[in-house]
C-alpha cells in the first residue's frame, strides 16, 4: 500500500469507527471492512496512538461479526492492557456485546451495571433479551427508558424505527419530530418523516374512499409528506431521494383524480395549485440529479 | 519558516535602522516584510488545505471547496451527503443498539453461500 493510499484509507477506516457506520453495512461490505483493517493493522507502525485504539475497537466489533471471536478477544486485551477496564463506558459496553456474542448474555448484562448516569450502558442494557421480547415489549421498555432520559435522541430515533416496524407510522414521526426539537437540521430525520407520512398516506388511502372529509385527511399527510421533503431539501441541496418523493407526490395520479371529481373546494384547490408549480421543477431535478430520460422517469410512477 | 526567518529578520533589521548608526535603504526593509508576509500567507492557506477523502465505496472524493467548508448549509450538507458518513449518521447507526448476534447470523448465512458457490 503506498502513503497516499495508506492515508487515505485510514482516514476512512477512522471515520467508519469513530461514526459506526459499519453497523448498516452489508454482509460482503463488512468482509471487505474486516480484510481492509487489518491489512492497515499489520502495515500500521506509523499510525497515531490517538487513533490506533479507534481502530482497535473497530477491529472488536468486526471481527465479532465476522466469527473472528479469538481475534476479538486479543484486541480487547489490548485496549484493557492500555486503559484499564474500570470506568470506561466504551471499553465496559465492548466487553458486554463480546459476552453476548459469545451467548454468555447474562454475564454481558451484569456488567452493565445499573448507574443511570451511564448513558451508554444504560442504552445497552434495554437491548438485554430483545430477541425473545414481542416488539411492543421492547417498544414498552424504550418508552419506559425515555420517561428516565428523555434526551436522549439516540433512543428516541431507536424507538422512532421500532414503531415503523410495527406499522405505528404516527408514533414514529411523534419520536422524530423529538430528535428535530433538538436538531433541527438533521436531514436524514426530516427525510424520514416525509417517508413516514407519505407510508400514512399508503396504509389509509383505498380506491373507494369519495368522502371530502376522508379526502382532506389524506391530504394533510401528503402535504406534511411534501413539505418535510422540501425542508430536506432546502438544508441539503440536491437531496435525491426528497426530490424523487416531490415528484411522486406531484403525480399521485389515483388520489389528484379523487379531488378533481370535487370541484370547488377551498383546500383542494390550493393543493392542486401548488402541485402544479412543483411538478415541473421536480421532474426536471429528478431527471438531472440521476441522468436518466422522460421516458425512465414516466416508469417510476407506474 | 523562510516567512518567519526573514520576518525576525526584517525586525532586527528595523531596530538597528533606529538605534545603531548603520544606513539602511528603507525600502530594502519594507521589501523585505512584504515578502515575508507573503510567504507566511501563502503557507497558511495552502496548509488548510482538505486532503482527499475515500467515501464508502473506495472513490476518491475532492472537496468541491478545497479550503474551508462552505458557510451556507445546504451546500456544506449536500458535500457530506454524497460523501455518506456525517454528522447525523449516529441516529441511523446507533452503535449502542448493535444487534451483534443478528449481525452474526446474516454473516454467516453469507459465508455459507460464498462457500457453495465456490
Amino acid at each position: 500500500m503506498s502513503g497516499f493510499k495508506f492515508d487515505l484509507v485510514k482516514a476512512k477506516l477512522l471515520a467508519i469507527a469513530r461514526t459506526g457506520v459499519f453497523v448498516n453495512f452489508s454482509p460482503s461490505k463488512v468482509d471487505d471492512t474486516y480484510n481492509e483493517l487489518k491489512q492497515l493493522l499489520i502495515n500500521g507502525d506509523s499510525i497515531d496512538i490517538k487513533d490506533v485504539y479507534d481502530l482497535y475497537e473497530l477491529h472488536v466489533y468486526l471481527s465479532l461479526i465476522t466469527n473472528h471471536d479469538v481475534e476479538a478477544k486479543s484486541y480487547i486485551d489490548r485496549i484493557i492492557d492500555q486503559f484499564g477496564d474500570e470506568n470506561s463506558q466504551r471499553i465496559t459496553l465492548l466487553k458486554s456485546i463480546y459476552y453476548e456474542s459469545q451467548g454468555s448474555k447474562k454475564e454481558g448484562a451484569s456488567i452493565l451495571g445499573a448507574n443511570k448516569n451511564e448513558l451508554r450502558l444504560s442504552r445497552r442494557l434495554l437491548t438485554y433479551n430483545r430477541e425473545n421480547l414481542k416488539g411492543e415489549e421492547y417498544v414498552s421498555n424504550l418508552v419506559f427508558y425515555l420517561n428516565l432520559q428523555p434526551a436522549d435522541l439516540i433512543a428516541w430515533a431507536e424507538l422512532a424505527d421500532e414503531y415503523a416496524k410495527l406499522g405505528h407510522y404516527d408514533k414514529s414521526i411523534f419520536c422524530l419530530k423529538e430528535v428535530l426539537l433538538e436538531e433541527p437540521v438533521a436531514y436524514p430525520i426530516l427525510y424520514k418523516v416525509g417517508l413516514l407520512n407519505y407510508y400514512l398516506f399508503l396504509q389509509n388511502f383505498k380506491e373507494a374512499i369519495v368522502k371530502k372529509d376522508a379526502l382532506v385527511e389524506l391530504m394533510k399527510y401528503l402535504v406534511d409528506s411534501r413539505n418535510s421533503w422540501l425542508r430536506t431539501i432546502e438544508v441539503c441541496k440536491d437531496h435525491k431521494a426528497s426530490w424523487l418523493g416531490v415528484y411522486l407526490i406531484c403525480n399521485q395520479s389515483s388520489f389528484n383524480d379523487k379531488l378533481d371529481k370535487l370541484a370547488n373546494v377551498k383546500e383542494f384547490e390550493k393543493y392542486k395549485a401548488d402541485i402544479k408549480r412543483l411538478s415541473g421543477p421536480s421532474a426536471q431535478k429528478v431527471m438531472e440529479l440521476n441522468n436518466i430520460t422522460e421516458k425512465e422517469l414516466k416508469t417510476l410512477v407506474l | 519558516m523562510l516567512g518567519i526567518a526573514l520576518l525576525l529578520h526584517c525586525a532586527y533589521s528595523a531596530y538597528e535602522y533606529n538605534k545603531l548608526p548603520i544606513s539602511y535603504n528603507r525600502s530594502d526593509l519594507l521589501l523585505e516584510l512584504v515578502i515575508s508576509l507573503c510567504l507566511i500567507f501563502y503557507s497558511s492557506v495552502t496548509n488548510i488545505q482538505m486532503p482527499s477523502r475515500l467515501n464508502l465505496d473506495n472513490e476518491i472524493v475532492h472537496s468541491p471547496s478545497p479550503y474551508l467548508n462552505f458557510i451556507h448549509i445546504n451546500k456544506s450538507l449536500k458535500e457530506s451527503n454524497e460523501f455518506g458518513i456525517d454528522d447525523y449518521s449516529k441516529f441511523s447507526n446507533r452503535l449502542d443498539f448493535i444487534d451483534i448476534v443478528k449481525m452474526r447470523r446474516e454473516y454467516n448465512v453469507y459465508a455459507s453461500s460464498i462457500e457453495k458457490s465456490t
